[in-house]
């Protein structure tokens, strides 16, 4: 199974070597031709990250493509595998496709130090800080992964990509939008690590939802197995919404003011 | 060989089964009927693991080992496959799931396939034809056959049917069939299971099927005879009764008609039309 | 004359008559026309399931039964024989008085009473002996 799995995945694969060709590449340019005095690193860095996201997306977006595309669903239910070890023998190698460049990346990121992007400080944007980068890319993967099944692929890897970047821009904008009023405030809340737990919060939430009816699933009865696949997915989701806000107005309120 | 018990199974909310049972014995060929939609279908899907009950097991012996799915052999009138991948490619992945690696290619020869063709590219016959070659090369001790034999020209059936006869005689294989239609397979069966609402109406062997079920071709018939099912043509009235016994015979004033499987279902079916 | 054996070897499904009997009646009636020898070979249980498209166990039914009502010998794998002596003779009769009846059946629904029968028969009969 995990043969097929990486010839299916073959050409995002071809993607990605060619970016891990390119990044040397670019990088030496930058040293020898740039003397690292422009932002232009910078965009590459961040249009870097940005395609690894996407990357990541299409992975995770295109698990059960083969078997939806060609019909093959029901075949592979009748295959003596366990549906856990299809689970398995689909991830694992999408997994480790997309570690080498999340490697390479923070690799550049380690030795290029400050991106900046005219007035932005993009190392600072914790989306792209070193630590923080591969879990995030891990754990968007598995996002994707986990509503593969459940309505067109292309709408559903939109709809991540673009959740995706709402949540980091805001989070951003937020940041810098507070830091100026409630800097105490905003320093315990807002840190990269607790978009970090958010985001493997939001994960581990949909992905039991995805276990549990992917336990019975089956492509004739896909409408089905989709409203219990969001049922179980909204109700705790909205649950630990409601808990964060809570704690957020809770801590706001016993917070000293500046 | 194969044990329901206590079956219930619901697709989008329409319920197929519920509280099902049947029990099927090793090396017999049944075959399940019924009218569409009927869940004949679901039913091959459940025992093959495809679907999964809502409530109640579906057993097999212990011999099949912990996934029964290795010896268990499922040809659906989808004909799923993975289309984009080539024959060879095909045969190598399923392979790759059950402890065989030989593959014998006698009958997709007699389809003029090519080893390097994608299965999206044959045409029915020819995926029908492999698709079988594909289950039988894993030596299934049961066969799940859903309505695929009629769908087939009537060539590449004489060569499906063949083999399956073939096979029969080599070793001791469970067939379940799913079918609408009898011809050709009537000579196969032994065992005829009618389903109707999620539950069997008729479960019979072939043998005592044909002799309970005749056809009266009079005017009219006593009235203490079980009548089947009634047809009215323009030249004479036809009754169909079930359970016949010989002793009817001194009582009937008209002719009794023995009749194939055809006749015989079409009377049952008839019945819920009506 | 195996030949003619398998090709006028027909299953009728319309029939009630299970098809392990049709398949004993059929091989009996032609050892009973010499059809098939005494000593001679059927053919295997695979073949005649092959030709006939039958269950191969239905076969195999009609041939164990044969061999218990010693009309032939054998084994699977090993071939079955007609026995030389298996006693056709009542065989034979079952068969004429079969033909027989549907014959007489016939008279009757023709209208014929049992002298004319009788009539019929004995000039049929004077007619061959002349020949």
């Amino acid at each position: 199974m995990i043969k097929k799995e990486y010839r299916d995945i073959y050409k995002t694969a071809l993607v990605i070597l060619s970016i891990l060709l390119v990044i040397p590449l670019i990088y030496i340019f930058d040293r020898i031709k740039w003397k690292s005095d422009t932002d232009y690193m910078g965009i590459f860095i961040i249009a870097l990250g940005a395609v690894i996201f996407l990357l990541a997306n299409r992975l995770g977006v295109d698990t059960f493509r083969t078997e939806l595309e060609d019909n093959a669903f029901e075949y592979l239910l009748t295959l003596p595998i366990s549906r856990s070890a299809i689970i398995l023998d689909k991830l694992l190698p999408r997994l480790a496709v997309i570690i080498p460049p999340v490697i390479c990346y923070e690799i550049m990121i380690l030795l290029t130090k400050k991106i900046q992007w005219g007035r932005l400080v993009i190392s600072d944007f914790f989306i792209f800080k070193p630590g923080y980068f591969p879990f995030l890319v891990i754990l968007f993967l598995l996002l994707s992964f986990f509503t593969s099944l459940f309505r067109k692929r292309n709408a559903v890897g939109l709809l991540t990509a673009a959740a995706l970047i709402v949540f980091a821009v805001s989070g951003f904008a937020l940041k810098a939008l507070l830091g100026t009023v409630a800097a105490p405030f905003v320093q315990a809340n807002f840190t990269g690590m607790s978009f970090l737990l958010a985001l493997f919060v939001v994960d581990m939430i949909i992905g039991t939802a995805f276990f549990v009816v992917f336990r019975k699933f089956d492509v004739k009865s896909l409408n089905q197995h989709s409203e219990k696949f969001v049922l179980m997915a909204l109700g705790p989701l909205i649950l630990v919404s409601i808990a964060a806000i809570l704690i957020l107005l809770i801590s706001n309120n016993s917070s000293t003011p500046l | 060989m194969i044990e329901i018990k206590n079956l219930s199974f619901a697709y989008e909310k329409t319920k197929v089964f519920e509280d099902f049972n049947l029990s099927i014995s090793k090396g017999k060929v049944v075959l399940i009927t019924g009218v569409n939609g009927v869940g004949k279908s679901t039913l091959l899907r459940l025992i093959a693991g495809a679907l999964i009950p809502d409530k109640g097991k579906i057993l097999f012996p212990a011999e099949m080992g912990k996934d029964p799915r290795k010896k268990i052999g499922f040809i659906s009138d989808r004909l799923s496959l993975y289309e984009s991948l080539t024959i060879d490619q095909a045969i190598e992945f399923h392979l790759s799931f059950y402890d065989v690696n030989r593959f014998d290619d006698t009958l997709i020869n007699h389809t003029k396939v090519k080893r390097t063709q994608k299965i999206k590219e044959l045409s029915m016959g020819q995926r029908t034809i492999f698709h079988l070659s594909l289950v039988m090369a894993c030596e299934p001790e049961i066969l799940l056959i859903d309505e695929i034999i009629h769908s087939i020209d009537v060539y590449l059936r004489e060569i499906f049917l063949q083999h399956l006869i073939n096979i029969i005689s080599q070793r001791e294989i469970t067939v379940v069939m799913v079918n609408l239609n009898f011809t050709d397979i009537e000579g196969l069966l032994e065992r005829i299971i009618l389903l109707k609402g999620g539950n069997i109406l008729v479960d019979e062997n072939i043998i005592g099927l044909k002799q309970k079920v005749r056809k009266i071709v009079a005017d009219k018939i006593p009235a203490e005879l079980p009548l089947l099912f009634k047809n009215n043509t323009p030249q004479w009235t036809e009754f169909y009764v079930y359970p016949f016994r010989e002793d009817f015979r001194k009582d009937i004033n008209g002719s009794v008609v023995d009749l194939d499987l055809t006749e015989i279902i079409k009377a049952f079916i008839g019945r819920e039309y009506t | 004359m195996k030949r003619l054996f398998l090709t006028t070897f027909k299953i009728d499904f319309m029939s009630a008559m299970p098809v392990y009997e049709q398949v004993k009646k059929h091989i009996k009636h032609s050892i009973a026309k010499k059809i098939l020898e005494a000593d001679e070979l059927l053919p295997s249980q695979r073949e005649l399931a092959s030709l006939l498209k039958i269950n191969p166990n239905t076969i195999a039914r009609s041939y164990r039964e044969l061999v218990q009502e010693g009309i032939i010998s054998g084994r699977t794998g090993k071939g079955y024989r007609v026995n030389t002596n298996s006693d056709m003779g009542k065989e034979k009769k079952k068969l004429l008085e079969e033909k027989f009846l549907l014959f007489l059946e016939e008279a009757v629904e023709m209208g014929f009473s049992a002298e004319e029968i009788a009539g019929i028969i004995d000039n049929i009969l004077k007619k061959g002996e002349n020949k």
